[in-house]
């Protein structure tokens, strides 16, 4: 093979190189078109209630925004898919979210979106384990497995703070990532002890199951959801503002009682699920603002959880537009 | 005197070796060290980061430390558990189809089939048979590396030089005879090549296997450091599995090469008698 | 020393044997009734392993709809993607760093520890930079499957007969002549291997991204299912993607006897 026929060779293979680099991925735009909405990417676990309400009620597209769903598993991926470019905004848990920027990744938290269901409201989220085991209380899992959405997410994080809590070191339990519906299998067929995770994710399985306790109930206020961006987007322009005035306006319209139906009925049509089972479901708080105290106290559980060695300072993390 | 000159040959040859290598890392650093990625961490970094993870223990446990004995070893014995499997398998039943001509066309496409499915997509399936326990890595580790054996073996066996064998059936050797200084010695080169390949998938599985469903390896702790974005020790656990790899491949060389010296000595023994 | 076409081990072969294709055919059919036992008798759960009656209408319905033959576009666009670029790259550099012998035993040392690493442990760091696409799983592809066939190729030109070469500078041959009528012919063979293996390992990578966090491709549809508990679906995927790696395998197998017969001669025949 000649030298020139090697050197086409070669700028062939990176042009090939550069189409597939250039590929589907440049969709996440953000920027504003000059007439017309802008058009941005979320990511989702795969039906939310803000979402199906806001589409439907057309609160984006009042807000000049046009949103595409990107599928993500959450936690780390959508941080990941936020700093790629893969998406615009990143449906995160709190946690991840500040573990993220504390190893100095280029994000911030530009909404929330769910805070654990405090008292007097019923539990939205249980450590689950068999109906008919003989589980009464953290102490009973010690040397056991706990399944969980992924390791070092909130839900790792929620059932250690409440092992602790209760007596039990983490080193005497193991955590196992399991997606949520391996996860009730696994309860049922007594591959794990116990799984972590949210009654509105149990499905049908969860019929046989029982809670210990809600994990969350001896956090305090916790961001279980928030929608983190790139900094480099949120400064260009004013999309990460408008996402989140629509958020705000969205949850508002949620907690309306006279809407309640209405919004399962949508969801229902999303997710499959019929909207009894939804409305039956403990709900989880909607907050579209960050409580800026309640932040910092997760970062310090953190600390406290040896997960990261000193608390951030969050100032920069949180724009004005999205605190409360 | 003539100590020396072999050590400062050895270190020639080393260098001749290493070179590129050494280059490579020299610009991975600097390229590392200007661009600032979190993701890729300068060369350095990572190494200071293996030195703390796996090297900082006390002499009596061969300075290897804690995390590595509670980490690596778990997945180490895994590997070792599902590889062993493979091969005995493997070689047995590539051995058997090889002989029998009828079982082993009857077999084939189911092999093929076999071989092209993804180890990863059994990992659902084998959380349901086995559950979260060791069994179910050492399974798909055992079910990825069986293939390339048993194929290579077959090959083996099937590829024998029919001058051999005609003149061993002109012998009248017994089937054990047969089989231990004909078809072994014959098939090994084929069998060794399969076996080393297998080590590298058995490697990869033993990550995988690990990176959900499993509670502790080494496979865990990427996907663990990966989820709090730890990346010198991430990239600590990849240099880790990439000097694992070395030394097995750098292990079957030498074997290779010794079974190789072995077939040709008989190949050429045999020529001899022809 | 010919070698000749004929079946190794002391068994005489008195009568026609059966067409290898028809045990073939046979073995399928067996696996199907074994299957089909196994649920029938109850050992194994229905829940965990669908008849293979279902399962093989899922596939009839996954291969007649065309929001899934769309993903299999995906997953086969990624892996054409990383088959080429990985080729045109890796197999010219290959044979000059086999013909150079300088470079030879220093790049061997370098591509030995690159190959060493899965492509799997750089999994999180290519989500991280490359997003969840496409790009993704090029890159773990290309990464799994650059270094064999530039091995390969290494080795390829390594083996080329200095006796030829010898002739061949004795003629006058220039280096282009030399390179196109001897080396390559003789390291092609080694190439083509180098290629098939590749084929099935690049595929097996693209699915195993897809499986573990990519957002398109066949992968991520058996994972769905996996989720929606649906395992007739997910055996009826896991089926599809057999018989996909089975068709890449026999396709560079025939392509390989067509393209690169010397091959087959140097190695000898008798399968």
């Amino acid at each position: 093979m000649g030298m020139r026929r090697a050197g086409a060779v070669m700028a062939f293979a990176t042009v090939l190189l550069a189409t597939a680099c250039g590929g589907e991925d440049s969709s996440a735009t953000g920027t504003a078109s000059a007439d017309g909405p802008t058009k941005v990417s979320v990511t989702t676990f795969g039906c939310e209630i803000w979402n199906t309400w806001a589409e439907a009620k057309g609160i984006y597209a009042k807000h000049g925004l046009q949103v595409e769903y990107v599928k993500s598993f959450g936690g780390s991926a959508a941080v990941a898919a936020v700093l790629s470019g893969a998406a615009d905004f990143g449906y995160v848990n709190g946690f991840t979210a500040i573990n993220a920027y504390n190893t100095g990744f280029p994000i911030q938290m530009v909404s929330g979106a769910n805070v654990n269901a405090l008292p007097p409201a019923e539990p939205a989220q249980g450590v689950f384990v068999k109906k008919g085991s003989s589980y009464k209380s953290a102490k009973d899992l010690v040397g056991k497995k706990i399944a969980v959405n992924e390791i070092g997410g909130i839900n790792q994080i929620a059932t250690s703070i409440w092992l602790e809590a209760n007596g039990v070191s983490t080193d005497q339990v193991s955590f196992v990532a399991l997606p949520y519906a391996e996860q009730v299998n696994a309860v049922n067929g007594d591959r794990v002890a116990a799984a972590q995770l949210g009654y509105a994710l149990l499905g049908s399985g969860g019929a046989d199951l029982r809670s210990l306790d809600d994990p969350f109930a001896a956090l305090g206020k916790v961001y279980i959801a928030t929608y983190v961006a790139s900094k480099t987007f949120v400064a260009q322009g004013d999309t990460a503002k408008r996402f989140n005035d629509a958020m705000v306006e969205t949850m508002k319209q949620l907690e309306d009682p006279a809407n309640k139906d209405e919004s399962f009925k949508l969801l229902s049509e999303c997710s499959k699920v019929p909207a009894e089972t939804l409305a039956a479901q403990p709900q989880n708080g909607l907050a579209p603002k960050v409580d800026f105290a309640a932040l910092n106290d997760m970062a310090k559980k953190l600390v406290d959880l040896k997960m990261i060695s000193k608390q951030p300072d969050l100032e920069p993390f949180v724009p004005a537009f999205a605190r409360s | 005197m003539s100590r020396v000159r072999g050590l400062l040959r050895g270190l020639v040859r080393a260098a001749q070796w290493l070179w590129l290598l050494a280059v490579l890392l020299v610009v991975w650093e600097v390229v590392a060290r200007q661009a600032e990625s979190l993701f890729i961490p300068p060369f350095s970094r990572i190494v200071v980061a293996f030195v703390d993870n796996w090297l900082s223990g006390d002499p009596a446990s061969l300075f290897l430390s804690d995390q590595f004995w509670a980490d690596v070893l778990p997945s180490l014995a895994r590997l070792a558990a599902g590889y062993g499997l493979a091969c005995a398998i493997g070689v047995v039943v590539g051995i058997v189809l090889g002989v029998w001509h009828q079982a082993g066309a009857f077999l084939n496409p189911l092999i093929r089939l076999g071989m092209s499915v993804p180890v990863t997509m059994l990992l659902p399936i084998a959380i349901v048979f086995f559950g979260i326990t060791s069994g179910m890595n050492v399974s798909l580790i055992a079910l990825g590396c069986l293939w390339p054996i048993l194929v290579n073996t077959y090959d083996g066996v099937r590829g024998l030089d029919t001058v051999v064998t005609t003149t061993a059936l002109s012998m009248r050797l017994s089937r054990r005879r047969y089989f231990l200084s004909v078809l072994l010695p014959g098939a090994s080169p084929s069998i060794i090549a399969g076996m080393r390949i297998s080590i590298g998938i058995a490697l990869v599985l033993m990550v995988i296997s690990e990176l959900y469903a499993a509670t502790s390896g080494l496979g865990f702790y990427i996907v663990e450091q990966q989820k709090l974005f730890r990346f010198p020790e991430l990239w600590s656990a990849i240099l880790l599995v990439a000097l694992l790899g070395i030394l097995f491949n750098a292990a079957f060389a030498l074997l290779e090469r010794s079974a190789l010296r072995w077939h040709r000595g008989a190949k050429a023994g045999s020529e001899r008698a022809s | 020393m010919t070698t000749v076409a004929q079946p190794a081990g002391p068994v005489a072969q008195a009568r026609r044997p059966t067409p290898t294709w028809v045990l073939g055919t046979a073995g399928v059919v067996t696996m199907f009734v074994v299957w089909d036992l196994l649920v029938r008798s109850g050992a194994v759960s229905r829940d965990s392993l669908p008849y293979p009656g279902d399962t093989l209408a899922r596939l009839a319905e996954l291969l007649t709809d065309p929001l899934f033959l769309g993903q299999v576009v995906q997953t086969l666009w990624a892996w054409v993607i990383s088959m080429l670029v990985a080729s045109v790259v890796a197999v010219p550099l290959g044979l000059a760093l086999g013909y150079f012998a300088t470079l030879y035993r220093p790049a061997s040392a370098v591509v030995h520890a690159a190959r060493s690493v899965p492509s799997s442990a750089f999994l999180p760091v290519a989500i991280l930079l490359f997003g969840l696409g496409t790009q993704m799983k090029v890159s773990l592809s290309v990464y799994a499957v650059f270094w064999p066939i530039l091995l390969n190729a290494m080795y390829g030109v390594r083996d080329a007969e200095p006796l030829m070469l010898t002739a061949g500078r004795s003629m006058g041959w220039g280096q282009r002549r030399l390179l196109t009528r001897i080396v390559l012919p003789s390291a092609a063979p080694a190439i083509a291997t180098g290629l098939r293996v590749a084929s099935s390992t690049a595929l097996i990578v693209v699915l195993s991204a897809e499986l573990l966090g990519a957002t398109s491709g066949v992968g991520t549809v058996i994972t769905t299912y996996q989720e929606a508990q649906r395992p007739d679906y997910v055996y009826a995927g896991i089926l599809i993607v057999g018989i996909l790696g089975m068709l890449i395998y026999y396709g560079f197998h025939f392509a390989e006897r067509l393209l690169v017969p010397w091959g087959h001669a140097q190695r000898g025949e008798g399968r």
